[in-house]
Order: structure tokens, then C-alpha cells, then sequence
């Protein structure tokens, strides 16, 4: 294999390209679906991801990516890394991590960004500002849950 | 603040419930029950059966540790808290407090009543009092029937007569049927339950003790009761089994097993297998606890809680002490650790019960 075929550029929806090892990308469920059917070259559009996003998403592939011995990082040390690498992430960043990952079915990253997530907001207020949910109950209603779920708000 | 509104206003829009769902199948059940107040559509996705299955699944997989305890004025204090055997890793416990226990039980001369309650959503219910011209004394049973899906309770009653116990009919209720009726159930073997009892694979396993004396605290036999069909079997002990009240049942691998600790100047952790339920059959398996621990057991009565699913005896002490432990020794490994469990410090001397492999079941109207 010459060295241009390991190589692959994923194009991102504000146009931005990153040239990345096959190997790399190929994390990705769509992404190998894509190259399998050869349906595209050696460009892959990206529509639904930034490349703001794009480029975080494949730094964590780099991270968790199986090249030639290149694998020997252990377990315990991948974690680590994990953690810090969702650490600083708005809750922003976070949601479009977590539609990236489930666009190009990476089952780790959708794994991890959702458990980020579920970490990070642990009351209601949180879930409400990061999802924008409007509250629907009538007052009386929402009187009457809450009585019901007392206990599940004190700590 | 307002900005940040916008720019992820559209997100709930956007994001697709099944993505919702795999976020909250990663929270807390307690923020499960919180969530569900904060929307209508929230709600009524998170009672829906199909989520609340997957959310049982998640927790089949990673049972948990809860701790029961009364406090003053008759209140029960819940904690649930992850098994860790790893001594860098401190388990953080989750406080689940509510009035009432999984299976509640007050005697009183005249009267006696017996509650069941989820810690989790804090669905609780009474069940009837079980009528009979004489009761001395009643047990109550959980029992759980997978194909099915629904959870029985199995309710003994026995008189003494002078100095024997003498068995009455079983009784059967299912719940979440809307209907809380106790059925009679046929027992071809008179028998005395006592307290040790495990359900796993639809089928409750309790020890039996002799009808003869009530003082006698020796495990006679086996009582095998299949939740979905009601049907009692028996199961004897094999001749070189001495075991008491005390021993634990425990689920090894998906057979009945039995662990028991031996004192005398080494310990031992004793256990013995149901090979074969029809045969009788049991092997027995001996390990040595190392001259090292022994001052565990020294310095404090302690009793088998259960086997985890990654083959660790758990055992604790009665009472809550400061510090308080949780010891797991390895089957395969033959290495025993204990992990500390902070956040009791202020209900010393409590008698603890301890519930290795707890599952947290969201499901709304679980018990009605």
C-alpha cells in the first residue's frame, strides 16, 4: 500500500479538511461504510459536523486508534486520558460531541461524552439550561410531582 | 446566561430521543425520579416500560451495595453505594432516604403488618393481613419471576405448640396485578422457614428448619419455591453438611450455594454446591483464610452478605462502627480486601442490614 492510500481527508461542514491515517477514521462506522462501498474518494464530506468539532473527534481517535505497534497504551492510562479530555468541555461542546459521535457511529466517543454529560448535570436546573426544556406543568401540577418526589430532592 | 441559551436553544428539539435515552440510562436513579418532574414529555418518557427495562438491564449488570438502618422515631435510612475492591478508589454513597424497607415486618401480639417498599421511586404498599384462627409467628418472602416479569411475595405463618412449630397453609400474593389477594398455595412437606433466602432464575431458595423443637436453629433441608408456577420442591443436605441460621445462601455461577465460616484456630470459608437438585448432589469447597486476617475476625462478629458476580465473598459486620468495613475475598485470587465506607460515622451502633446485589428498578407502579 503506498502511503497516499493510508491517508484520507475528511471534509467538515464549514469546509475545513483534515488529512488524517485511515486508520484513524476508520473508527467510524460511517466513515467505513462510506470507504467499503467506495462511494466516495479519497475526500469524505462531512455535513454534520463543524470543524471545530471535527478536529477534538479525531484527536480522540488518534488517541484510541490501533496503528502498526503503536497500541501498547494501557487501560488504565486511555481512562485517564478520557477524562481529562471531556473535562473542560461546555455543556455546548458536549452535545455536538455527543450528535457527532452518534453521526458517525463511534460507540466509545457516544459512549463517553454521553456519560459526560449524565456526570455534569446532576440537578434539574442544569438539564433544564442545557436542553432548553420548557417546563409544561401547571403550577398545581408541578405541586403535586414534587410532593410525590420529595424525597428524591433533598440530599 | 442568556447567551448561552441560545446558542444551544434548538437542542431539545434537535436531539433525538434515543440519544436522550442513552444519556439518562447513565444517570442516577434518584435524578431519574427528579428529571421526571421537569416536563411533560420527560415524564412520560421516563415511565415508558421500554426505558425503564433498559435501565433495569444497566443496573442487572452492576449491582449495588445498599445499606438499611433505623434510625429514630421508627424512620429507615437507605444508602446504595458501587462495589469497589480497589483501595485507591473510595465508593461514594448515594443517600436514598425513605419510611418503610424493600419487606418490612412489625409483629405485635394482635396485630401484624408487613409493607414493601422501593427505595428507589419511594413506592410503598401494605399488604393485607393474612387471616388464620392462630398465628404465632409469619415470614414473608420476595420472590422474582423473569419470563414474566413480576414479583411475588410468599407468606409463611406457623403456631407453637408447647415446644413445637407447628405449619400452617402457605399463602401467595402477585404484585403490580392492581389486585392484592392472598392465594393459597399447596405444600406436600411441612416446613419451618428460617431466614436465610436468595431468588435468582425465577426460583426462591430459603433453608428450612425442623418442625420439632423450636429451639433448634439447624438447617434441615433446602426449600425450592418456582415463582411463575407456585410449586414447592425439597432439596436434603448432604450428610457432612452441619450447617445453621447463620449460614448464607448464595448464587455460585447459577447454582444454589451455601457459605458458611468455620472458627476454631485457623478460619475457614466453607462453601458447598448444589451439583445436581434432583440427585441431592452437593461438592463442598474449603479455603483457608491467611494468619494475617485472622484479627478481623477477632475484633468483629462478622457475617456473609453474599457472592458478587465477579466471584467476591462479601461479608460485614452487624453493627455500624467507625471506621466501618466491607471485605471481599476472591475466590479465584484467594486475596481478601475490605474497601471503607465513609458517611456513617454518626450512626454508630446501628444494626446494619446489607444488600450485596441490589438492582435499581425505576419502574412506576411496580407494586400496585
Amino acid at each position: 500500500m503506498s502511503k497516499s492510500e493510508k491517508k484520507i481527508v475528511l471534509k467538515s461542514l464549514d469546509n475545513e479538511a483534515f488529512e488524517v491515517e485511515k486508520a484513524v477514521a476508520l473508527q467510524s462506522q460511517t466513515i467505513w461504510v462510506m470507504c467499503e462501498d467506495k462511494c466516495v474518494g479519497n475526500e469524505i464530506p462531512l455535513e454534520n459536523v463543524t470543524g471545530q468539532i471535527l478536529a477534538k473527534v479525531i484527536d480522540y481517535c488518534k488517541k484510541h486508534a490501533v496503528v502498526d505497534g503503536d497500541g501498547d497504551e494501557s487501560s488504565e492510562e486511555l481512562k485517564n486520558w478520557d477524562t481529562e479530555f471531556t473535562k473542560n468541555m461546555d455543556q455546548s461542546t458536549l452535545f455536538n460531541m455527543i450528535l457527532a459521535a452518534n453521526y458517525l457511529n463511534i460507540k466509545s466517543l457516544l459512549n463517553l461524552t454521553c456519560q459526560a454529560v449524565a456526570d455534569k448535570t446532576k440537578t434539574i436546573d442544569e438539564f433544564h439550561t442545557f436542553l432548553n426544556i420548557e417546563n409544561n406543568f401547571t403550577p398545581e401540577e408541578e405541586a403535586q410531582i414534587c410532593q410525590e418526589n420529595l424525597w428524591a430532592f433533598d440530599d | 446566561m442568556k447567551k448561552l441559551k441560545q446558542n444551544v436553544s434548538g437542542c431539545s428539539d434537535q436531539i433525538p430521543v434515543d440519544l436522550l435515552i442513552e444519556i439518562f440510562l447513565r444517570v442516577s436513579s434518584k435524578s431519574i425520579v427528579r428529571f421526571r418532574c421537569v416536563s411533560k414529555f420527560w415524564r412520560s418518557l421516563l415511565r415508558r416500560p421500554n426505558f425503564t427495562e433498559l435501565f433495569l438491564t444497566k443496573s442487572l449488570a452492576r449491582p449495588l451495595l445498599l445499606f438499611a438502618f433505623q434510625v429514630g422515631d421508627g424512620k429507615l435510612v437507605f444508602y446504595t453505594s458501587l462495589h469497589t475492591t480497589n483501595p485507591n478508589k473510595r465508593p461514594s454513597l448515594d443517600f436514598v432516604d425513605r419510611h418503610g424497607l424493600i419487606c418490612r415486618h412489625e409483629q405485635r401480639k394482635t396485630q401484624s403488618m408487613a409493607m414493601i417498599c422501593n427505595p428507589i421511586t419511594g413506592e410503598s404498599i401494605t399488604l393485607p393481613e393474612v387471616r388464620m384462627e392462630r398465628i404465632d409467628k409469619r415470614s414473608y418472602f420476595i420472590g422474582y419471576d423473569p419470563i414474566k416479569k413480576q414479583f411475588k411475595v410468599l407468606c409463611m405463618t406457623w403456631y407453637y405448640s408447647k415446644v413445637h412449630n407447628i405449619p400452617q397453609e402457605h399463602r401467595v400474593m402477585t404484585l403490580g396485578n392492581g389486585k392484592h389477594i392472598w392465594r393459597k398455595t399447596k405444600c406436600c412437606r411441612p416446613h419451618y422457614p428460617l431466614d436465610n433466602v436468595i431468588c435468582f432464575n425465577g426460583v426462591l431458595y430459603y433453608c428450612s428448619g425442623s418442625c420439632g423443637l423450636s429451639s433448634n436453629s439447624a438447617v434441615t433441608m433446602i426449600v425450592c419455591f418456582d415463582v411463575r408456577s407456585e410449586i414447592f420442591s425439597f432439596i436434603d443436605k448432604d450428610e457432612a453438611m452441619s450447617i445453621y441460621y447463620s449460614c448464607t445462601l448464595i448464587n455460585y455461577k447459577g447454582k444454589l450455594g451455601v457459605a458458611k465460616f468455620t472458627y476454631g484456630f485457623h478460619r475457614f470459608l466453607e462453601l458447598w454446591i448444589l451439583e445436581d437438585a434432583g440427585k441431592h448432589k452437593w461438592s463442598k469447597i474449603i479455603y483457608e483464610f491467611s494468619p494475617l486476617w485472622k484479627s478481623i475476625f477477632d475484633e468483629t462478629s462478622v457475617h456473609i452478605i453474599g457472592l458478587t458476580g465477579t466471584g467476591d465473598i462479601v461479608f460485614s459486620a452487624y453493627f455500624l462502627s467507625d471506621p466501618f468495613y466491607v471485605f471481599y475475598y476472591n475466590l479465584d485470587s484467594k486475596t481478601l480486601t475490605r474497601t471503607e465506607i465513609q458517611g456513617f460515622e454518626k450512626f454508630q451502633n446501628h444494626r446494619v442490614y446489607i444488600f450485596q446485589e441490589y438492582v435499581e428498578n425505576v419502574k412506576p407502579n411496580l407494586l400496585t
